[in-house]
């Protein structure tokens, strides 16, 4: 019986042991391929650099004073994650800051836990992402007494009170977010334009201010479209709880002719309604749409069973936040007469050759977004001191495919 | 002899009017539900059933298992690896023999640890789920595609045999065997299940090794069922997954005091959840009324079925109280 307890124990000890070892192997491999693509970065932005001079008014012997950010952290690990943080981490680094990273949380009082770890850390200036508008007037008071700056990506402040609590802080930076309502809305007129009559939507929870401004925009386009939503699912956990949801809108509602997935946080979902649709071999009946873009849904676009999809905006959002809060903490703000907000540009795709281009150009890793020629000229005002709000919300409007081609790598 | 079938007949009757009668409701109130939603309420009540038989055999032991869903999720991204070398058989042995050595490590931890069991399972949920990111890293996507030709297992009728054979095993491990009597005297009282010499530290064990058998049969169909398996992020979000079955089981088990057959009043629950969900579907009702629906369903099912007693003897008194009111008069 000893023997046996013992064994277990070593057991235990050993796998304890590969644990750590898996643990501090996946790490050093995570800072192998961020040091990589620093240099890689770096690389290019010295190329980038050469070619901006004369429009920034700061080098990198002239940066500004060290400074921390601390930035949420979806704890998502996919590559297009890993290639926003890099994006990320140039912003910082080009004006001589530090970027450091405390794990998301999706609940209000989750959120508010995260800024007390954040402002812990002994930061400048913070970025998160709030569940809803409620928990900002606390967030700014804990951000006035540490005085550090701060600023919200993807959601905007809808409650107008709230909003006027947030610009009497002297430390409230503004919000970026994108036209979920105009995001949702031009994805049901377009599949209305194609057909559809009746559509089932999946969403976010209620109360999330991305999904609610969705759902808005979905409504207005059935109304002014002509089409009905019978059903609706929300929150759903994961791809098969999502194919769940497809195989009963379809049993209860045999003349479906159309799909929308306005946001969803299970990985696969959007694979799960096109294989639910295709299983059903309703591909040439229900027409597909979706709001944000997910990984491996071009082929869906190629197989013909997704007709449009909107979305591109979570690197443009966090970097617009992001190089407002560095604007504040470096001493240069975007404008000096109260927050900026800022909307940026959505994406439509309709093809998967669209799709693969877009994520090449901004997820893959093989491309810089931004690079210092952008940062520098675009972003950070202590560079170009001719940078305005005007001209710092018309980055993020001229956000697109446009924009990305003509970034010199 | 006759009574005493019709009595067990009629507590068979109970039970099974719970989804009967939600059927008819959901099919007389809206258009879109009615026979043609029985497949679909029939396939999507598979997994939770079975992931049910591994939830009864860990509360009969007195111990509880959050860590099931997420077991299952990397269990699942694992298998998804081994069948693009090992095509069918690979996912099929995978899931099975990797939730059984799962479990039995979480068994062993619990033995050695003696912490409670709750406790172990969160822990075991992030470790898990690190785990599971880990193995998603090697994607470009955060999804994993289970090949057609090895998802074919998740689809009917194999999902179906795989169901059969579980149920089977679950109904012979809980009714005819030395363990299925040892589990409940040990979640009924441990120190009795002691003093009368059972080792209970071993039951427990094993208990977390047969649910791992239920959990790899789950696996199977949970992995094959969307064709895709995805697993973005920790945070213990995978917890969810045990939250429906384990309805079911809380509604199983009260309804055991109707028939006593823990079997079938799990089914019965597992489909009577998934009636509501369709049938609400089919009403077109916004997903937080659904939700509340399916709460309120929960406490009356329970409520009514925890207070059959009290009812029965409230009846008993009211009688007595008439009778003896008749005397006096």
């Amino acid at each position: 019986m000893r023997k046996k307890g013992n064994l277990l124990k070593t057991v235990v000890a050993l796998l304890l042991i590969i644990v750590s070892i898996a643990g501090c192997a996946s790490e050093s491999q995570q800072n192998q391929t961020a040091n990589e693509n620093e240099a890689q970065s770096e690389s290019s932005s010295d190329r980038a650099g050469s070619e901006s001079n004369g429009t920034a008014s700061g080098d990198a012997g002239e940066l500004p004073e060290p400074f921390k950010i601390a930035c949420y952290d979806l704890s998502v690990h996919g590559a297009a994650e890993d290639c926003y943080r890099i994006n990320l981490e140039r912003i910082v680094n080009a004006c001589g800051g530090e970027l450091v990273y405390v794990p998301m949380q999706y609940t209000p009082d989750g959120v508010i836990d995260m800024i007390e770890q954040m402002l812990a850390l002994d930061v400048d200036g913070i970025m998160f992402m709030p569940t809803t508008d409620s928990i900002l007037p606390t967030i700014a008071k804990m951000c006035e007494e540490a005085q550090v700056y701060f600023g919200t990506v993807y959601r905007s402040v809808r409650d107008s009170e709230i909003q006027g609590i947030l610009e009497q802080n002297p430390y409230y930076c503004g919000y970026t977010t994108e036209d979920d309502a105009g995001a949702a809305y031009d994805v049901g007129k377009y599949l209305a334009e194609q057909g559809m009559t009746k559509c089932a939507v999946i969403n976010l929870e209620v109360g999330d201010v991305g999904g609610d401004d969705r759902d808005i925009g979905i409504k207005k386009a059935a109304e002014e479209f002509g089409f009905e939503i019978v059903a609706e699912a929300r929150g759903l956990a994961d791809a098969a709880e999502t194919a769940k949801a497809c195989e009963s809108f379809m049993a209860a509602h045999p003349d479906l002719d159309g799909m929308i997935n306005l946001g969803t946080y299970a990985m696969g979902g959007v694979e799960a309604m096109a294989t639910s649709i295709s299983n059903a071999g309703k591909e040439d009946t229900i027409l597909l749409g979706t709001c944000d873009f997910y990984q491996s849904q071009q082929e869906w676009f190629d197989k013909g069973v997704i007709r449009i999809g909107r979305g591109g905006q979570h690197l443009i959002d966090n970097a617009m936040t992001l190089s407002n809060v560095v604007n504040a903490v470096i001493g240069t703000p975007v404008s000096e007469d109260g927050p900026t907000y800022v909307t940026a540009s959505n994406v439509n795709v309709f093809t998967g050759d669209e799709l693969r281009e877009w994520y090449e150009r901004t997820d893959s890793g093989q491309n810089i977004v931004f690079t210092d020629k952008v940062i520098k000229t675009s972003l950070i005002k202590y560079f170009n001191p001719e940078i305005t709000q005007d001209s710092f919300k018309q980055f993020a409007a001229d956000w697109g495919f446009d924009f990305l081609r003509s970034i010199e790598q | 002899m006759k009574t005493k079938t019709k009595t067990k007949l009629l507590s068979y009757l109970i039970p099974l009017c719970l989804p009967i009668i939600l059927f008819l409701i959901f099919t007389i109130g809206t258009r879109g539900f009615g026979v043609n939603s029985i497949p679909i309420i029939i396939s999507q009540s598979l997994i939770p059933f079975i992931l049910s038989f591994s939830i009864v055999i860990i509360i009969s032991t007195g111990l509880f298992d959050l860590s099931i869903g997420t077991q299952m999720i990397v269990i699942g991204i694992l298998v998804v690896w081994l069948s693009e070398f090992m095509g069918a058989p690979g996912l099929l042995i995978g899931s099975i023999g990797g939730s059984v050595m799962c479990a039995a490590l979480k068994g062993g931890i619990y033995r050695l640890l003696r912490i409670p069991s709750i406790i172990l399972s969160i822990g075991l949920v992030m470790i898990l789920e690190y785990f599971g990111i880990e193995a998603m890293r090697r994607t470009t996507t955060m999804v994993l595609f289970v090949k057609p030709e090895v998802s074919f297992i998740g689809a009917p009728p194999y999902n179906y045999i795989f169901t059969v054979v579980a149920a089977a095993l679950f109904y012979l491990i809980y009714n005819y065997t030395v363990f299925g009597i040892h589990i409940k005297l040990v979640g009924d009282n441990e120190l009795t299940a002691f003093q009368v010499g059972i080792k209970v530290n071993k039951i427990k064990y094993l208990a977390f090794v047969i649910s791992g058998v239920f959990v790899g049969f789950a696996t199977i169909l949970y992995t094959c069922y969307s064709g895709s398996i995805g697993f973005g992020g920790v945070g213990m979000s995978t917890i969810a997954l045990v939250f429906r079955p384990l309805i079911a089981v809380m509604i199983g088990i009260s309804l055991n005091r109707f028939c006593n057959n823990l079997l079938l009043n799990l089914f019965i629950a597992v489909i009577s959840l998934n009636i509501i969900f369709n049938g609400l579907i089919a009403f077109g009702l916004p997903a937080s009324t659904q939700d509340i629906t399916l709460g309120v369903f929960l406490l009356i099912v329970m409520s009514v079925t925890e207070n059959t007693n009290r009812l029965r003897e409230w009846r008993r008194r009211r009688t007595v109280r008439k009778e003896k009111q008749k005397i006096i008069a």
